[in-house]
């Protein structure tokens, strides 16, 4: 964390400045660099000193300086009160990324854009870590409830995707990625549908997912700066699930890959187990489940029947 | 001493593919495709060298005719017989390092030495001093480094209690790196009065160099099942329960027993991509060791690039001097202090090298 604060308040360069600084403290040769010898100035002194007075106050290092790297988004923009993106979610975008690789590779010669759809797009990590990948190939749509969200979603497209618009060519950053206020349980085509068209390829959701019971058991610095809203799914953690999956029938006919809370995964298999009267009735099943690189639950892949 | 017919047709082939090749960077289809355009101009590059040595070689050859011609014309005139014979000489002398040159430049190349590759620095026996003297290793491969022009940035590194280092690891890029570094892989002897000493005793420490060339997974292929990953994240609930940052991530090659440790991106992805590449570059320095070895046991004595625990170099304080075992050297120690194992390796290139030409006048004899 100083590290990176220190790095903050020399405004150095995002991304070689703390690098530089790490050299410097582990490596005795470097002191005698140009940075290791300059002396901080009263200014820089007193932004470091209140930096660390915030981090000792647990707020979370993302929002202390306002941006972090996630997947190969280097430095996206975090702020209050979005959910600063975890590593797991890294994986999530991992999966999704195979699926749209593997259709794009089945897919012919055909030029369409394959569809994605983002439920709680956050900070817009992961529509924008697909569409950073797949510029030419995919486009994003992205919902949130909070319109704090949305437009930071779009803030971070306009960064990311600016230098793959062609206005010429009639692509704008729309073309690849754009977010919209609409909650999951509102997006049908009864409502939202005249503006968008349904069929997308893949839908992905890092939704709210914590039971209310596991709530008071998160550390301060998540539960203190992090929203509730963004956190928390109900009394076990699957409202928003159900949600998803009452409508995935209307806005897919593919898969939709989930990050959910580790005891969800079992949960939502047996529930959508394939031929279940559950998974009938509501047409999508689980396909498969994954765990983490810590070994827990926390993926599943859904299938629209 | 002159270029045998084989060769000759050979560099004929050459050239004739170097001039094609010419001839396409100014192709307007070329050009326009930036990927293609890099791809012709590196691999034209790579003859280059040869066809401009035979290119003034054949030059030299015509202006041996004619300076023959001129000897055979002088008939009685000793004057002018004179400056033609002298003429010949010059020209057969050029000639003659020409044909050298050639001869090295036709040489089979190691594959792998445009690569880039890491280089890590283990501290061996010796404690503390062990470790003080793989920092001292790190000074000079930077210092020389530095003065290649060569990016440096540091991967990983564990440091030493009373200073040093235990292990760290360099990323190195830049042009013709593996070719130069491969020969500094191997077991490096210090021996000097540590600064920890109190009694004033010599003690010898040794310091191991692994040269590890950056592979990707077609080269090497890893089993996600051998693979297990610690982070910061691994006790506790984690997901949306938990914002930590510290995404350093611990690898263990479960069949090899190798751990690698990647500490320096704020991606965790980014840090397991970086631990994953260290973990290629390990196993793949592996399978070239256990090739070379195999390859040396087959031909006798012949230079290798670094077993492993083969002791190359030992640097003495007291008689400020640094012995390169392979070659049978010694060299000032101020000058390798400060950088300078450009000479070394020189050396050690061009022992390599005659020793291939011997191989392969043999192999023609045969």
């Amino acid at each position: 964390s100083a590290l990176n604060l220190l790095s903050q308040s020399l405004g150095l360069c995002w991304e070689l400045g703390h690098r530089e600084l790490r050299e410097i403290l582990l490596l005795p040769s470097t002191s005698k660099s140009v940075l290791a010898n300059q002396p901080m100035s009263e200014e820089q002194c007193n932004t470091f000193q209140s930096l660390i007075e915030r981090r000792i106050h647990l707020e979370p290092l993302q929002y202390i300086i306002g941006q972090w790297d996630f997947h190969d988004l280097i430095g996206l923009k975090i702020k209050q009160p979005m959910l600063c993106p975890r590593p797991e979610t890294e994986e999530l975008v991992e999966f999704v990324l195979k699926d749209v690789s593997e259709l794009i590779r089945n897919r012919g010669s055909t030029k369409e854009r394959i569809r994605i759809l983002d439920v709680g797009s956050g900070t817009g990590a992961i529509g924008l870590a697909i569409a950073n990948r797949y510029c030419d190939e995919v486009q994003v749509l992205a919902l949130d409830v909070l319109p704090e969200a949305v437009e930071l979603s779009n803030d971070n497209a306009k960064r990311f995707l600016a230098n793959h618009i062609d206005e010429e060519e009639g692509c704008e950053v729309d073309t690849i990625y754009k977010a919209i206020l609409c909650s999951a349980d509102d997006f049908t085509n009864t409502q939202a549908g005249e503006t968008y068209k349904m069929d997308f390829d893949i839908v992905v959701s890092n939704p709210p997912y914590i039971p209310s019971r596991d709530m008071a058991t998160l550390s301060e610095d998540v539960s203190r700066y992090e929203s509730d809203k963004a956190l928390c799914g109900g009394d076990d953690g699957l409202d928003i699930v159900r949600h998803i999956v009452k409508r995935l029938p209307e806005w897919t006919t593919g898969n939709c890959w989930m990050e959910v809370d580790d005891s969800h995964p079992s949960l939502i298999a047996d529930w959508l187990s394939p031929g279940s009267l559950e998974s009938s009735r509501l047409g999508v099943e689980c396909v498969s489940t994954h765990k983490d690189f810590c070994g827990r639950d926390r993926f599943v892949k859904l299938r629209v029947l | 001493m002159a270029l045998d017919d084989a060769m000759k047709s050979r560099l004929d082939g050459i050239r004739r593919s170097f001039q094609a090749l010419t001839e396409r960077l100014g192709d307007p289809d070329v050009i326009s495709d930036s990927n293609l355009l890099r791809k012709v101009m590196k691999d034209r590059s790579q003859s280059e060298e040869v066809v401009m040595a035979y290119e003034e070689y054949s030059q030299l050859d015509v202006e041996l005719e004619g300076a023959q011609e001129l000897f055979q014309d002088a008939g009685d005139d000793a004057e002018m017989r004179e400056m033609a014979r002298a003429e010949i000489k010059e020209i057969e002398a050029r000639m003659e390092v020409l044909e050298g040159e050639i001869k090295i430049l036709l040489l089979p190349k190691d594959p792998n030495d445009d690569r880039n590759c890491m280089l890590e620095i283990r501290a061996g026996t010796g404690g503390s001093e062990a470790n003080i003297f793989a920092g001292d290793l790190l000074d000079i491969y930077r210092k020389f480094m530095s003065d290649q022009g060569w990016q440096v940035s540091m991967m990983d590194s564990s440091p030493g209690d009373d200073g040093g280092y235990k292990n760290v690891v360099l990323e190195v890029k830049g042009d013709k790196v593996y070719s130069k570094l491969k020969w500094e892989a191997g077991v490096h002897r210090v021996q000097r009065v540590p600064a920890t000493e109190t009694q004033g005793r010599v003690h010898t420490s040794t310091a191991s160099v692994a040269i590890m060339i950056e592979v990707d997974d077609v080269d090497v292929k890893i089993d996600p099942k051998d693979i297990e990953m610690s982070t910061m994240r691994s006790g506790g609930a984690g997901g949306q329960n938990v914002n930590k940052v510290e995404t350093a991530v611990d690898l263990l090659h479960k069949p090899t027993g190798i751990r690698i440790k990647c500490t320096q991106e704020r991606s965790q992805l980014k840090n397991k991509e970086l631990a994953m590449k260290m973990l290629m570059g390990k196993l793949y320095d592996i399978e070239i060791e256990k090739r070379e070895a195999e390859e040396r046991a087959r031909r006798g004595d012949q230079i290798g690039t670094g077993g492993r625990s083969e002791k190359i170099r030992t640097y003495n304080w007291k008689d400020s001097r640094v012995s390169e075992h392979r070659l049978g050297q010694n060299f000032p120690l101020q000058d390798i202090l400060g950088g300078g194992v450009g000479p070394i390796i020189d050396g050690l290139i061009a022992k390599d090298q005659e020793a291939k030409l011997k191989q392969l006048s043999e192999d023609s004899a045969n």
